[in-house]
């Protein structure tokens, strides 16, 4: 009898364990509330060709994700699988925790994309055209915030113009329009700079800084301006001939753990170097003459040290940073964007 | 769907297209009285009267529409369908739609959908037109418009019922053939220009082929959609088969849906790479 009551309290534990389990799991962050995006050996090929050759990489949420790589390095080919226009020969897709690849329909609802240079229905007005497109997505949008989508855009002048007769930079800006029509988690924006003037660029780029920090979407990017990619990812990956070279934060990328000293005699700095950093790899440089050393961020003030104590006449010390065409020519190796 | 439908006759009904759709629409209808007007006021009055009711008065004028409009979709409907269906192709905005309505059978019934009404809004744009034009016969031979005695006859009614089902339904086979070859070549002109191709082989093979193979044609089988007098027709013209009505149901019926899944599964299969 006794053993039965351990018997039924023990199994009254149990579920009471079980259930706690539960409830910690539901409250636990689901796994795309830090990556939005879960790509694992996502290949294509035409032919013989690899298009796309087991790409794997993770774009967390609520970032601005660039993702780069010379023409023909596979870019478009992967955005077009990640939004279901090309299927894969093979790999996973996770878009917002939900398998892309099978449940493709419930992620659309979620996201939305300019693929290349946006291309418009004949004849219609750009108010018609984010019409028809919000019925394409089942969205009901009344005249007025339709209008008001535009007015954001500086596009509101137009909104009855026919989109044939527009500018390539008004056609991206009501891309972005549309794209942003039904509030989408995540964007996909490939080449949205494409065709815009200076002050274009500098709006584009802070629309997608404030999608990101202020909205908190998370925004996939693909452009060849490196310098405005710089400004405003978070995070790059560079692709080439289909496959990742590298992927980290604009930080880890640019950081190049050099140090640049200039200062009088030069030769007495190379002879402080080469006395209390031996082992390290420096290099002269010319006009003004100076060293680049290959020192850590720390090391700095005791770098200074030495010099002084040396009575050498410091002109400059700076941490030197790469840009991020520098690290796209050593990846890449090509000057060919 | 009913957003779907809304987004394509949105596309169709704005396109500039539609003007050149309306004038040939127009064209033919005039060139259709213009016959009939000449063979009718060349007779004398009392004659002239008997083919003016026969042919313009309401409602028998709704089968004169039926003929002008099968003719006009003979002409004009690749062209409408592949417009309809080829021009996602055409300027790639299929790379726009589909991210954000993925169910590729949706947005294809939504096509055909709006393509129908479309279709329906010529019909009644032909009969508009006709009306319009035969008030002057009828003001000119001093004639009524109407010509409520074509309503007493049953067999009347039946023959209109007749051609309205096989027009629609040759309408119906006709787009769907046309929708087919657009999505199977992915090109705005072969889906424009080949089905009036199909159509001519499909009569060519019924005219010439044994009657068990002409039989598994749609087309042989649109003017027998409704029964005569027995159910079992004999053969009595070219254009209706020796079989049951039922039977010819099932065979466009089958067809039309033959042809959509088909279409539903190369859409299904296709991919929009780059361009």
């Amino acid at each position: 009898m006794l053993l039965l009551l351990f018997n039924i309290i023990g199994l009254l534990m149990m579920w009471l364990a079980s259930s706690r389990l539960v409830i910690w799991c539901e409250d636990a962050a689901p796994s795309w509330a830090m990556n939005a995006i879960e790509i694992r050996s996502l290949t294509k090929s035409y032919g013989n060709r690899n298009v796309v050759d087991h790409v794997s990489f993770n774009v967390r949420s609520g970032t601005v994700f660039g993702f780069l790589g010379p023409n023909g390095a596979g870019k478009t080919t992967t955005i077009r699988m990640l939004l279901s226009l090309i299927r894969p020969d093979a790999g996973e897709i996770s878009i917002l925790g939900l398998d892309a690849r099978k449940q493709f329909a419930s992620v659309a609802s979620r996201i939305a994309a300019v693929v290349e240079t946006p291309t418009y229905f004949p004849n219609l007005s750009a108010l018609q055209t984010l019409r028809t497109l919000a019925d394409y997505a089942g969205i009901s949008m009344s005249r007025e915030q339709l209008l008001s989508a535009l007015d954001r855009h500086g596009l509101l002048f137009a909104s009855e113009q026919k989109v044939d007769g527009f500018s390539l930079g008004m056609k991206q800006r009501l891309a972005v329009v549309a794209a942003l029509i039904g509030d989408p988690e995540v964007v996909f924006l490939d080449e949205p700079t494409n065709g815009l003037d200076p002050e274009g660029i500098s709006n584009m780029r802070g629309l997608i800084r404030r999608l990101a920090d202020d909205e908190g979407r998370t925004v996939f990017v693909t452009s060849h301006l490196l310098a405005e990619v710089e400004h405003t990812c978070d995070e790059v990956l560079f692709l080439n001939d289909g496959r990742v070279c590298v992927q980290g934060t604009l930080a880890e990328l640019l950081t190049n753990n050099k140090v640049c000293v200039r200062g009088f005699p030069i030769e007495s700095v190379y002879r402080v170097v080469a006395r209390y950093f031996p082992n390290r790899h420096f290099r002269k440089v010319d006009d003004p003459p100076g060293i680049e050393l290959a020192i850590g961020y720390d090391e700095i003030p005791l770098l200074v040290r030495y010099l002084a104590g040396e009575n050498i006449d410091i002109h400059e010390v700076f941490v030197k940073s790469r840009t991020l065409e520098e690290v796209f020519y050593a990846v890449i190796g090509t000057q060919d964007i | 769907m009913f957003n779907l439908v809304r987004a394509e006759l949105r596309r169709i009904f704005y396109n500039r297209s539609n003007l050149i759709f309306s004038a040939i629409t127009i064209l033919c209808v005039l060139l259709f009285l213009v016959f009939r007007f000449i063979a009718i006021f060349g007779s004398d009055r009392a004659q002239a009267v008997k083919a003016y009711q026969d042919d313009f008065a309401f409602p028998a004028s709704l089968l004169s529409s039926l003929s002008i409009s099968h003719t006009i979709a003979l002409i004009l409907l690749p062209t409408i369908t592949a417009f309809v269906v080829g021009s996602d192709y055409h300027l790639d905005t299929w790379k726009m739609i589909l991210p954000r309505s993925p169910l590729r059978l949706r947005l294809l019934a939504g096509k055909l959908i709006a393509l129908m009404v479309f279709v329906c809004y010529l019909f009644l744009f032909v009969v508009a037109i006709l009306h319009i034009c035969t008030l002057f016969g009828a003001y000119w031979l001093n004639t009524p418009m109407s010509f409520t005695e074509f309503l007493g006859d049953p067999e009347n009614l039946r023959e209109s019922l007749r051609r309205m089902l096989s027009t629609f339904a040759f309408i119906f086979w006709y787009s769907s053939v046309a929708t087919f070859l657009t999505i199977l070549s992915r090109s705005l002109l072969i889906g424009a220009s080949c089905p009036l191709f199909v159509y001519f082989l499909c009569n060519l093979i019924r005219a010439y082929s044994p009657g068990y193979v002409s039989v598994v044609l749609a087309p042989t089988h649109f003017g027998n959609l409704l029964p005569r007098a027995e159910n079992i027709v004999p053969i009595v013209d070219a254009t209706r088969p020796d079989v049951w009505f039922g039977v010819s149901w099932l065979i466009v019926l089958t067809h039309l849906l033959g042809i959509f899944l088909v279409c539903h599964i190369i859409l299904k299969r296709q991919e929009f790479a780059s361009r």
